[in-house]
């Protein structure tokens, strides 16, 4: 059993992804929200911060770990956990 | 601006985003001295003050800053409730220049309900140096409001605000979302500065913080730097007092003057220069922009303890005051993380404890400074102990604006600290004072009303009973004991007895440390459990304060034994521990090849898939062996295969993530 437990964790790295997302963005590419997958208040602080769907970001820093990021989003600099940019689908310009 | 009415004929209430220049405005509207500061959250409460502008009286309403109106944080539903409970009045739209786009939707929402408002930028010569460019009437085309200008000085803004308050009585309100073109706002590419990169480095920024706050806490303990001189300058300039005092003729004015006053209050007053020199500290931090650096540095350390990078503030704040620090929690958006804060909060020493510090390791070391250090390092070691098991799920993640970096305003980092000042004063004149007339007065006289020595006083005889509490660590004395309590008003007042009726701490060295560990667990004072108490509710803080209490005991008589040769019956018991017979099963968790070990171990997060908890596994390995395969696309459901990783993520975003590969870049 732990062996198919192995083999099944081999097959999920083929699994089709929903999309980029800040974490897989490399540092200083610029990319545009495609969609904010977050329960709906961190959806409404997000976009009071300027990440929204459809808007402009580009990625600064990320720490040791992946565990923050540094956004540029509508001309402030923006510090996200891990599972806040984990949320945030982009596209690269 | 001065005033020939008589009577408030107007309400302006200012409205923005945290940090906009709400409370600057403010000040220079009614000369008041509102907290400011370079931080998200600085504003917790309304401050209300009269203002005049121009011939018309107003009443200006400071709001705590708001990102949105629906409410996320405390200080966020404070405003808005006001603000629905001042429908009337004029809304003063706060806005920083480089943020105008993203304020678009409550700029929106406020002229949709049809308010009176003007819209102020500020901070435009930062806007326009990093290249920004804009039109105000344009702006104010576009929007349906008109704009006002922050630097334009005190007079034209005014002129500008009276003229807006009167010419526009009621604005037609505003259906369509409002849009700025390009020719109206155009903002600047964001900038990455070297200064940023030198501040958030993971190595540099880390030593360069540790840095400062050694650095801070050598010049303000350390025999010869600043903090000590001016201390040793205040207890020469009272000791001069008390020989002056020596003069009286009445022995009870004197015992009062030389005994009550000078020796107690000014036990307290000697430690002001060394408490202004931390909070001095504090306000730069925050002044220049660097705790938003530094909690953005920090998330990753504290979200091993289940906090984030917000609780920097306001553990950085306990340092200073622990009631201060208590009220700072309002701006943390999750309930969890607030909770775990203010649990943690009375185990940071506070500046209240550092005269008392300072005081028990002086009487038996000729350099404090060391010791101090300690204590203060064990202090923040047993905060974030506790924070890491109050409220065992993991907090909210960081999400966080950095405050601009700036070199602090001299004016406002004087302002913040003569605020700090009048407020240590306040306490000192009411609290401390009328503490140790009180105390003075019952260790006087006798319960005839006759002037007698302190042991045969009323205060000996009612402190008689408590002082079997500290007979374990060594100061069986009901003068320690009234001391340790007394700290349950101000936690200075303990310096201040002791100074009162020993002169300094008059026991032997282990005493003096099982008394320190006391000191680092007992509960606050009675300002920071109400403080406390109004967040997380009267009943809980009392419980908590019932525990420390009973908890700081118990762990200074453990200090104290093992000081007193009780560590060779207590050095055996891990290496018992370790040869006891274990648990069969707890010994195959803790096997290293058990695949979801190594993978969480390696930190992959590869086919992370969560499962509704109603289709969980067992738990108990025993039984995961009883008909069941362990396969995901087992017949009549799904299982989770990464149990205790799934649970933390599935908690805070309870919906389907999808498994994705983790691709590394940047």
């Amino acid at each position: 059993m732990r062996g198919f437990r192995f083999l099944l964790h081999i097959f999920s790295l083929f699994r089709i992804d929903d999309g980029m997302n800040i974490g897989d963005l490399k540092r200083g590419t610029r990319a545009v929200v495609t969609a904010v997958k977050a329960p709906p208040l961190w959806r409404e602080r997000l976009r009071a911060l300027g990440i929204e769907r459809g808007g402009e970001i580009s990625l600064l820093k990320r720490f040791p770990r992946g565990r923050t990021y540094l956004v540029a989003a509508a001309g402030s600099t923006v510090a996200l956990g891990r599972e806040v940019a984990e949320c945030v689908l982009v596209r690269t310009l | 601006m001065r005033s020939r009415a008589h009577s408030v004929t107007d309400e302006v209430v200012l409205v923005g985003n945290p940090n906009a220049g709400k409370s600057t405005l403010f000040n220079v509207l009614t000369g008041g001295h509102a907290a400011v500061g370079n931080w998200h959250g600085v504003t917790v409460s309304v401050l209300s003050k009269e203002a005049t502008i121009g011939k018309t009286l107003v009443r200006v309403c400071d709001l705590p800053g708001v990102y949105s109106f629906d409410g996320l944080t405390l200080e966020e539903q404070n405003a808005v409730a006001f603000l629905r409970s001042h429908s009337d009045a004029f809304v003063l739209f706060v806005c920083e220049c480089s943020a105008l786009l993203r304020c678009l939707p409550l700029i929106g929402r406020l002229r949709k309900e049809g308010r009176r408002m003007a819209l102020v930028l500020t901070k435009e010569r930062r806007f326009l140096r990093a290249g920004g460019r804009y039109n105000r009437v344009a702006i104010a085309e576009a929007l349906g409001v008109q704009v006002l200008s922050a630097d334009g000085g005190r007079r034209t803004f005014g002129a500008e605000l009276e003229r807006a308050l009167h010419l526009l009585p009621q604005q037609e309100t505003l259906d369509r979302e409002p849009v700025l073109p390009k020719e109206a706002y155009d903002p600047p590419a964001a900038v990455w500065t070297r200064a940023d990169r030198l501040f958030c480095h993971p190595v540099f920024g880390a030593v360069f913080f540790l840095s400062l706050i050694a650095a801070v806490f050598y010049l303000v303990f350390a025999p010869g730097c600043a903090g000590d001189l001016l201390r040793t300058g205040a207890e020469a300039l009272f000791s001069r007092l008390s020989r002056l005092a020596g003069g009286i003729a009445s022995p009870v004015i004197r015992s009062l003057v030389a005994d009550g006053i000078v020796a107690g209050v000014g036990g307290v007053v000697c430690f002001l220069p060394q408490i202004l020199l931390l909070f001095f500290f504090l306000i730069l931090l925050e002044e220049s922009g660097l705790m938003s650096r530094l909690a953005a540095l920090t998330d990753g350390m504290f979200s091993r303890v289940g906090l984030n990078g917000r609780a920097v503030f306001s553990l950085l704040m306990g340092f200073g005051c622990t009631a201060a620090a208590a009220l700072t929690t309002q701006g943390l958006e999750d309930e969890k993380t607030r909770r775990k804060v203010l649990f943690s909060l009375p185990f940071l020493p506070c500046s209240a404890k550092l005269p008392v510090t300072l005081m028990l390791f002086s009487s038996f070391l000729k350099n404090p400074f060391p010791a101090v250090l300690i204590f203060y390092f064990a202090g923040a070691l047993v905060c974030l102990f506790v924070a890491s098991f109050v409220e065992r799920r993991p907090a909210a993640p960081l999400v966080l604006e950095l405050a601009p970096l700036q070199i602090p305003h001299p004016v406002f980092v004087f302002k913040s600290l003569l605020f700090q000042l009048k407020q240590f004063i306040i306490k000192l004149a009411t609290v401390i004072f009328a503490f140790f007339l009180a105390s003075w007065m019952l260790s006087s006289f006798d319960f005839s009303l006759r002037f007698c020595a302190a042991e045969e006083s009323i205060l000996a005889t009612i402190c008689g009973g408590l002082k079997i509490l500290f007979v374990p660590i060594g100061c069986g004395d009901w003068r320690v004991a009234y001391a340790a309590f007394s700290g349950l008003i101000a936690k200075e007042n303990i310096a201040g007895t002791f100074a009162l009726f020993c002169g300094g701490f008059p026991f032997e060295a282990e005493s003096a440390i099982a008394f320190s560990v006391f000191l680092l667990l007992c509960p606050p004072c009675v300002s920071a459990i109400t403080a406390i108490a109004r967040a997380i509710g009267a009943g809980r803080a009392l419980l908590a304060a019932l525990v420390g209490m009973a908890a700081a005991l118990a762990a200074s008589y453990s200090v104290y034994f093992l000081m007193q040769g009780g560590a060779w019956l207590v050095f055996p018991l891990p290496l018992i521990a370790l040869l006891a017979p274990r648990n069969r099963h707890g010994r195959i968790r803790r096997n290293r090849t058990h695949l979801p070990f190594r993978l969480h171990r390696q930190g992959l997060r590869t086919g992370v898939v969560l499962f509704p908890h109603s289709a969980a596994g067992p738990r108990d390995p025993r039984e995961r062996g009883k008909g069941r395969t362990g396969s995901a696309s087992q017949k009549g459901g799904r299982r989770k295969i990464l149990p205790h990783v799934c649970t933390g993520i599935s908690f805070r975003f309870p919906h389907f993530v999808r498994g994705r590969q983790r691709r590394r870049g940047g």
